[in-house]
């Protein structure tokens, strides 16, 4: 292994319609398809399939949210990629927005059955207006 | 000869003309830059998703999916990609005669054509191709879209419904040149390299998992690719297109008003002599 660890990782966040973020981080959690997993620096290299939730980063100082959904993480011990479906920063969408979503989320899904190739889709949406309200709840 | 009123008519009408050419040029030109980012925005995914896909094909040693098996192409679904609109110059009829010529020179069992945009669908809804229920999308071009499609040829493709899936697009290679391409969606062509860095990856879950995981986004993400080309492809030929327009009715007005200056002189010189020689026979 390395002789010694490094301190700081890049950390970088794109998705099919933008980069979101692109910075030095020390420590990130990210959730993983088995459960969330926390990364620091040096981390062994690891490929994760990623689910919808929340992914928390820290650069120096104060701590970052995000709301992902899907993708994959690439994992190396001094760069990390994310490659989310669907990002979100809690800046973009309020409270109020993220639990209207919810709502009219809620009602489209009653009316799909589950054989429909749409019900994955507004399910996965449904699940990130939740995990978004969830962050502006706990902050 | 013609009479100066209808010249001065034409004049007018070929100039309102070029008005429109040229406002259509400045739309074109402003919707090319969105095209255009959107396209660059979507590069550093392609790059991540390449990365990704190497360092998988690189480690795993047999690397089998049924989306990358190739069979032989009996049915097949061209995935035929033009704009909505007209007035882009060859833009669609490019597409469409490669179409034709992809199914001519195949000797395929069965083809099935599943028309993007709103030109391909008015062309092969006329056809004896059997064709799918294709969309309009390009008012609104999001990735739902593209998942969408993406959805439908990998389903068809696993239930051997279809054997291959081809795009025929026009690739965005500069703002004034676009290619038509004819290019397999399915099964997967191992585009990446197969010997990368060697990195010891961990994965959660295991390899096989993310992969066909990581497969089925790759068809979205390349059919994605292919819309946004194309959009940004039709936005360019249109300003070539409009760009030509505006300089041939230049042109034309150029002529009209020779043409025009000529009778006008024609005129008033056959007025002088009818004076100058009124008075001379009045002289004599």
């Amino acid at each position: 292994m390395a002789d010694q660890l490094p301190t700081s990782f890049h950390l970088t966040v794109v998705t099919r319609e933008r980069k979101i973020v692109e910075t030095d981080a020390v420590e990130l959690v990210l959730p993983a398809s088995d459960g969330e997993i926390g990364i620091l620096p040096g981390h062994t290299p690891l490929l994760a399939a990623l689910r919808v939730g929340v992914m928390r980063y820290r650069e120096n100082g104060a701590p970052q949210v995000l709301v992902i959904s899907w993708g994959f993480a690439e994992i190396l011990p001094d760069r990390v990629i994310v490659m989310a479906e669907t990002a979100r920063l809690p800046q973009e969408m309020d409270v109020a927005t993220a639990e209207a979503e919810r709502v009219k989320l809620e009602r489209e899904l009653a009316e799909l059955s589950s054989h429909d190739p749409q019900f994955a889709i507004v399910e996965g949406r449904l699940e990130e207006s939740v995990a978004m309200i969830n962050v502006h709840r706990g902050m | 000869m013609a009479n100066t009123i209808d010249i001065r008519r034409r004049i007018r009408s070929v100039k309102n003309t070029q008005q429109i050419t040229k406002a259509m040029k400045m739309v074109a030109a402003a919707k090319l830059r969105r095209a255009q980012e959107r396209i660059f925005a979507a590069r550093p995914y392609a790059a991540a998703l390449r990365e990704v896909l190497t360092s998988i094909a690189t480690r795993v040693e047999e690397l089998e999916h049924p989306l990358l098996h190739a069979r032989e192409e009996k049915n097949v679904l061209l995935v035929v990609v033009t704009a909505d609109k007209g007035l882009c110059g060859a833009f669609n009829s490019n597409v469409i005669r490669a179409t034709m010529n992809a199914i001519q020179e195949h000797s395929w069992e069965s083809v099935e054509l599943l028309p993007i945009g709103r030109k391909a669908n008015d062309f092969f809804r006329r056809r004896t191709i059997p064709i799918r229920q294709g969309a309009h999308v390009f008012q609104a071009l999001t990735l739902d879209v593209a998942r969408g499609f993406a959805k439908m040829l990998i389903d068809d493709f696993i239930s051997e419904k279809i054997d291959a899936a081809y795009a025929v697009y026009n690739e965005f290679k500069s703002i004034i040149a676009q290619r038509v391409i004819v290019e397999r969606l399915l099964p997967i062509e191992r585009a990446w390299d197969e010997v990368g860095e060697e990195v010891e990856y961990l994965y959660e879950p295991g390899p096989i998992q993310i992969l066909s995981e990581l497969l089925p986004k790759h068809i979205e993400f390349q059919l994605y690719r292919i819309l946004l080309e194309s959009a940004a492809s039709e936005q360019g030929a249109r300003m070539t297109a409009m760009e030509a327009a505006t300089k041939n009715a230049s042109d034309m007005i150029g002529h009209l008003t020779l043409t025009y200056n000529r009778i006008r002189q024609a005129s008033i010189t056959k007025e002088i002599i009818e004076i100058v020689s009124g008075a001379a026979a009045q002289e004599g």
